[in-house]
């Protein structure tokens, strides 16, 4: 367990305890990037903060459930912001259709020390090196689903391809990314 | 179909239906499982967007408000790998349903804010005091060892001289042969110019690529240095694009610590 990941365990251990202070600590590593997701995917600065504050509190709730010493916090939070971003875009009515991201952006972490960053930063470049990697059909078809909150089957009647065409594309695009990223940051 | 499901891209109906399939298919819950921590790292292509400073506030008035009976005391002896334990934990966020049209109804009703407010008064005074304290508590999980080693491979990007601008840390990763640029209070550019990082040891300076700051001045990048080698690390002023060679002096540089 990397230093960042320590760190979180230990926040995790004392939201489960009871310490409400502990979200505040969580808060302050992860608001940043839970709502840069959320906005990502429901585009909607309100909407986002909904998701945000759904997310917190459900790990406020849930986080018995957890065990930090098998699982990451970061990975478990924006998992669970993911899930709520989506849930919101598609009972969203009228949302509005935006293109897909021009790109991988710089990963810019602003909190946290130094070598949390540096362990942020090199994961960050292992994804964007993986995404890369992979055929661009995969590539644009995982980002659909990911970051558009859209079902399978809307990605096969906008990509003009078969249900299976996608349902492979998908399952291949991250395994591929596994191959890749498993000895380096998913160890 | 579990690539689907890794990505939250399931209709409602097969998801559950996936979700009932992996309670009684160790095979195909251990492979969703993997994916999906692949899938969650698809995040780091957004990056940090700071929220609006109200967020902060209305998460732990939200959490504070959280009557603790309806906190899930349950604790489920978890199950296979550390992924998979990722895998059990999306089963059951994504069992948590929201309801955008709900959106006003989770904000804090006005005549809440009152006693909520004078909780929070209450309660700041503890705050700054537990952070510190657990601040301390995670510093103190570090071995020596680990701290020394962290501490040993953590350089400030130093000015040449006292009147530049700029600053931060560079910390050089010897195993995997990489180093990561931390730029601090950047001065702004104008579209005409860059920021390129260099390796400069004894031979001619070999570029480490381009580095952008933020608006806050802010600039990260992870670049391919060998900290073994007799070099420093230092940041240039370019033309837009890059140069071959530095064409102005390093406003900024780190030696790595076996130079020191």
């Amino acid at each position: 367990m990397r230093g960042g990941e320590a760190a979180d365990a230990e926040v995790l251990r004392a939201i489960q305890r009871g310490d409400q202070e502990a979200v505040a600590v969580l808060y302050d590593r992860y608001g940043g990037i839970a709502y840069g997701l959320a906005f990502r995917i429901t585009n909607d600065g309100t909407l986002a903060e909904d998701v945000v504050q759904e997310a917190f509190l459900s790990v406020w709730r849930q986080a018995a459930r957890f065990d930090p010493d098998r699982g990451y916090v970061r990975s478990w939070l924006l998992t669970i912001v993911h899930h709520k971003a989506v849930d919101c875009v598609r009972r969203r009515a009228g949302r509005a259709e935006r293109g897909l991201p021009d790109g991988p952006d710089e990963f810019i972490a602003t909190r946290g020390r130094p070598e949390e960053i540096a362990e942020w930063s090199m994961e960050a470049a292992a994804v964007r090196e993986a995404v890369q990697r992979i055929p661009d059909d995969q590539r644009r078809t995982v980002e659909m689903a990911y970051f558009e909150g859209i079902t399978h089957v809307e990605i096969a009647e906008r990509m003009g391809v078969p249900l299976g065409t996608v349902k492979s594309r998908l399952r291949i695009g991250l395994e591929k990314m596994r191959d890749y990223l498993h000895p380096k940051v998913m160890e | 179909m579990i690539g689907a499901y890794a990505l939250d891209a399931l209709p409602p109906d097969e998801a559950e239906a996936m979700r009932a399939h992996m309670a009684s298919c160790a095979t195909h819950a251990g492979a969703i499982a993997e994916l999906r921590a692949v899938a969650v790292r698809l995040h780091a292509l957004v990056g940090e967007t700071p929220p609006p400073a109200a967020l902060r506030s209305r998460v732990l008035a939200a959490v504070a408000a959280e009557p603790a009976a309806s906190r899930d005391g349950v604790v489920t002896p978890m199950r296979g790998t550390r992924l998979a334990t990722t895998g059990a934990s999306d089963a059951r966020a994504a069992n948590a349903r929201m309801v955008p049209t709900a959106t006003t109804s989770r904000r804090i009703p006005t005549y809440a804010w009152g006693s909520i407010a004078a909780v929070f008064v209450a309660a700041i005074a503890g705050l700054l005091v537990w952070n510190i304290v657990l601040q301390r508590r995670l510093d103190n999980r570090d071995s020596a060892t680990q701290l020394a080693q962290r501490l040993e491979r953590s350089v400030p990007l130093r000015a040449p001289d006292a009147t530049s601008d700029g600053g931060g840390t560079v910390v050089f990763l010897p195993d995997e042969r990489r180093a990561v640029v931390l730029g601090d209070e950047l001065p702004a550019l104008d579209a005409g110019h860059t920021y390129q990082m260099w390796e400069i040891d004894q031979q001619s300076p070999v570029s480490l690529g381009l580095m952008r700051a933020d608006a806050s001045g802010r600039g990260t990048a992870v670049v391919a240095f060998d900290s073994s080698r007799p070099a420093i690390l230092a940041i240039t002023i370019e033309p837009a694009g890059g140069s071959t060679q530095p064409t102005t002096p390093p406003i900024l540089s780190a030696q790595p610590p076996h130079a020191l």
